[in-house]
């Protein structure tokens, strides 16, 4: 124990200055968050944010740590000092775990408090902060489990720091063409191309290639890393100038009939578009037709309702093609619903040439999911909707708090991030289950005013990773009623509470698939609870 | 009672890949000796000295240090040791004074008074960092860091290598002033003959991983000598030469080559029946420089040991 005690001692005065510098971080996040707890909500929105930059550092200290307490005195190599010293094996690792534990303990103590300044119980420690965002949880579960493991077998701080970015470049390679195999990437909001997302791979092996160039060859560094550089900034850029060029997002396919069935309210089709296109295992494209719809007379029930959707394919030139899902759309308050319709598969288009999308009225075929083949225009799409809002429930009510968790069986939802602005609450909830089939409201009871989901839309880039967590991620935006005058402050949003509303009588699909087909099959009356 | 040898090896191989560093190294260092390791660059001296402390694992073969298998060493037989390489790294982020204080604990027999009589006579400055040193005040207080605790068992990896003649002077007044230790042993690998020969009592020749020799120096010098005569003007010297004949050259009528096995009686006799119009032969004894040269530029051409020895021109 003396002899490890004497490592320690010797790992503090080699790390003095960092780890000077990792509590002053800590104290500044800590004393940061809790002066923000009794503010006006302009300085609390404004610290907040200056606060939250923090996280940057904090995560750039936990992949520095293991390096620096590690490599402080290697613990691989050749030809390091200690490895003919009379250094027992088990004070060395033992002291430095200890150290390490205990820098990161300064940040568990850290985070207690901040969560502590903003009412939160200690429960909601290990939960919640864990999953504070997205890039908090692949600091805590993947950047330090890898750092550590690469810390370890690694004799310099130089061949760690390129072992560890080459680690996390092959990490994000794999969740990429993981999810591109599966058909499992879900980019609804970036709607990249596959263009696009094999640039990202490219520009990925890339960064890889050079590091791996940097490491093994040594010749040229600067140029080297450099070239990685470039690669590192230019391929996003690239990417996003393909996404936005691409065909897909201009596609033009017209609705020309559409009814709302059991329900008096009419809409019309704003702007229909492909979504999402990539090719499953059997090489078949498939293209998701998202479509944008306008309701012109919206029920009072539809605000907290659901449009049950009905799709087909069925006009001049489409021998037959009716999807037999049935699909829930959320609307809002505009009466404004963004629906993904159901996955066709695309075989090919006219002479067997593969031409965009956005060429109207060609004579394309389609596969449904029973490998029945159809001909057809895209330009002949009949979309019905119809109205079910019956009996809306209220399964949750959760404080109107960044970290608040609402659990519930096998059920979670989580508040990850809470952002007010002038006029508007932006929320970012994590999820365990599927929850399209949720509503969501801001609401003060004290006050009776609610805010209303205004845009609702999911975040999920690297699926497999938010997997291991067991959440989805969903962003939501709030907005007021237009007649409604009054202001949003601090204390009504400490009033206010997130109320998660379903339905008595809502079923739920259920997405499955097989070899190459996509089947769809729904379950009816399946409990939310 | 017959001491222990400090150092033994056994078949000792270390491949990397296809290069052999070292291959089938048979010796013996006794107890209280100095030994030296003599080669050329790569031949093989320093992946011997990190096999013997088990930094790395040898390929095959096995090696003990002061009777404990090398793959089974603990912390408690490296407290009898100290290496000294150039090679090490130190924690260059240390005073002298850290850097010591740091070691003492991990030493049961630290000698504070040995090593404060070491800081004083390497002149090494207590409180300047390691990095802030020259690279032979390093080496002094890296050397300094294996004596205070009176090893029984010191290894030396090219401890010469970059060393001003001062700091070497330095160095080996430092070693030597722990020689009289009883049972104290030094392995020393260098190719600084000039410094060895005035250390050791035992030397071992490694080229290309392979041990060509290992015996006293007095023996080594005594089997080498260098011979000089004189043959007629247009005599060829014949072709089929005695293989113990090292670096054999003519000028005009002058030869001289080194014999590696001289033996007194022997000699002319040998050289009268291989060049018969041999004249004025004459025989001066060699430095260990001098022996080290000549097996040196022959071991590239064919293969030398104490006994087989083919020489060419």
């Amino acid at each position: 124990m003396n002899l490890t005690l004497h490592i320690i001692k010797k790992d503090i005065v080699r790390l003095k200055w960092f780890i000077a510098l990792w509590v002053l971080v800590l104290v500044v996040y800590g004393v940061g968050a809790y002066l923000t707890a009794d503010m006006s909500l302009k300085h609390w929105w404004e610290l907040s944010k200056a606060v939250s930059n923090f996280e940057w550092i904090l995560i750039a200290m936990i992949f520095l740590i293991p390096s620096l307490v590690l490599h402080s005195e290697p613990l691989v190599g050749n030809n390091s000092d200690w490895l003919t010293r009379p250094i027992p094996r088990k004070s060395l690792l033992f002291a430095k775990c200890t150290l390490f534990v205990g820098v990161i303990l300064l940040l568990v103590v850290t985070v207690v408090v901040v969560l502590a300044a903003q009412d939160l119980l200690f429960a909601n420690v290990v939960t919640g902060k864990i999953l504070y965002s997205p890039l908090f949880s692949r600091a805590l579960i993947v950047v330090l489990a890898v750092s550590l493991l690469i810390a370890s077998v690694t004799s310099s701080l130089q061949s760690y720091l390129i072992s560890t970015v080459s680690a996390c470049m092959i990490y994000l390679f794999g969740e990429i063409l993981f999810a591109i195999l599966t058909g499992t990437l879900h980019v609804e909001e970036t709607r990249p191309s596959d263009l696009s997302l094999l640039l990202q791979m490219v520009g990925s092996v890339g960064i890889l290639v050079c590091l791996l160039i940097w490491q093994f060859l040594r010749r040229k560094p600067i140029c080297i890393s450099i070239c990685a550089g470039i690669l590192f900034f230019i391929t996003p850029i690239l990417s996003e100038f393909v996404n936005r060029a691409t065909p897909f997002q201009a596609n033009e396919v017209k609705v020309h009939e559409s009814i709302i069935s059991e329900s008096e309210a009419s809409f019309s089709v704003v702007s229909p578009k492909i979504s999402r296109a990539y090719e499953n295992d059997a090489g078949v494209s498939t293209r998701s037709i998202k479509a944008e719809f306008r309701l012109e007379h919206v029920p009072a029930a539809i605000h907290l309702g659901y449009v049950r959707g009905q799709t087909e394919l069925s006009q001049e030139g489409l021998n037959k093609l009716t999807t037999e899902t049935h699909f829930w759309y959320d609307l809002n308050e505009e009466g404004e619903i963004s629906a993904n319709l159901p996955n066709l598969r695309f075989l090919n288009y006219d002479n067997g040439e593969d031409k965009p999308l956005s060429r109207r009225d060609e004579l394309v075929h389609f596969r449904d999911a029973n490998m029945n083949t159809y001909q057809g225009k895209l330009s002949k799409l009949k979309t019905s909707l119809h109205v079910d809002a019956s009996r809306p429930k209220v399964i949750a009510e959760i404080p109107l708090r960044q970290g608040c968790v609402w659990k519930e069986m096998r059920k979670m939802i989580y508040i990850s991030r809470l952002d007010v602005e002038v006029d508007k609450v932006s929320l970012r909830l994590r999820t365990r289950d599927v929850l399209s089939y949720l509503r969501f409201l801001v609401v003060n009871q004290t006050q009776g005013q609610a805010l209303f989901i205004r845009r609702n839309s999911i975040d999920l880039a690297f699926p497999r990773l938010l997997g291991s967590t067991g959440l989805s991620e969903r962003s939501l935006s709030t907005s007021k009623r237009k007649n409604e005058t009054w202001h949003l402050t601090r204390e009504w949003l400490k009033d206010a509470k997130l109320y998660v509303i379903t339905y008595e009588n809502l079923g739920y699909i259920e997405r499955s698939y097989s070899d190459d087909n996509f089947v769809v099959t729904e379950v009816e009356d399946e409990p939310l609870m | 009672m017959k001491k222990e040898n400090a150092i033994e090896t056994v078949q000792l191989s270390k491949s990397f890949r296809s290069n052999h560093a070292v291959k089938n190294l048979t010796f013996a260092v006794p107890t209280g000796s100095i030994f030296a390791l003599l080669g050329a660059n790569g031949a093989g001296k320093s992946t011997t000295m990190r096999l013997l402390l088990n930094i790395i694992q040898p390929t095959s073969g096995t090696s003990s240090v002061l009777g404990c298998e090398s793959k089974k060493i603990d912390h408690k037989i490296l407290a009898k040791i100290g290496y000294v390489s150039e090679a090490t790294e130190l924690p260059l982020w240390m005073s002298v004074k850290q850097y010591l204080d740091y070691l003492k604990p991990f030493y049961p027999t630290w000698d504070d008074e040995l090593c404060a009589h070491l800081i004083e006579r390497f002149e090494l400055p207590p409180a300047t960092k390691l990095k802030h040193l020259s690279r032979g005040m390093r080496m002094k207080a890296l050397l300094l860091s294996c004596l205070a605790y009176r090893p029984s068992l010191i290894l030396l990896d090219e401890p010469f290598s970059g060393l001003d003649p001062v700091a070497r002077e330095d160095f080996i007044r430092g070693t030597l002033s722990l020689v009289g230790q009883e049972d104290l042993t030094i392995l020393i690998s260098s190719h600084d003959i000039d410094e060895v020969e005035r250390l050791c009592d035992y030397v071992g020749f490694i080229n290309k991983g392979e041990l060509l020799f290992s015996e006293t120096i007095s023996s080594l010098i005594g089997r080498f000598r260098k011979v000089q005569l004189q043959v007629e003007s247009e005599e060829q010297l014949p072709e089929a030469l005695p293989t113990n004949w090292l670096q054999l050259e003519r000028a005009n009528r002058r030869v001289v080559f080194v014999d590696q096995a001289y033996k007194e009686q022997e000699c002319e006799a040998l050289i009268l029946e291989t060049i018969p119009s041999a004249t004025n032969i004459s025989t001066s004894a060699l430095s260990l420089k001098e022996i080290f040269i000549a097996i040196s530029r022959n071991s590239g051409k064919t293969r030398i040991n104490a006994s087989t020895i083919e020489a060419k021109e």
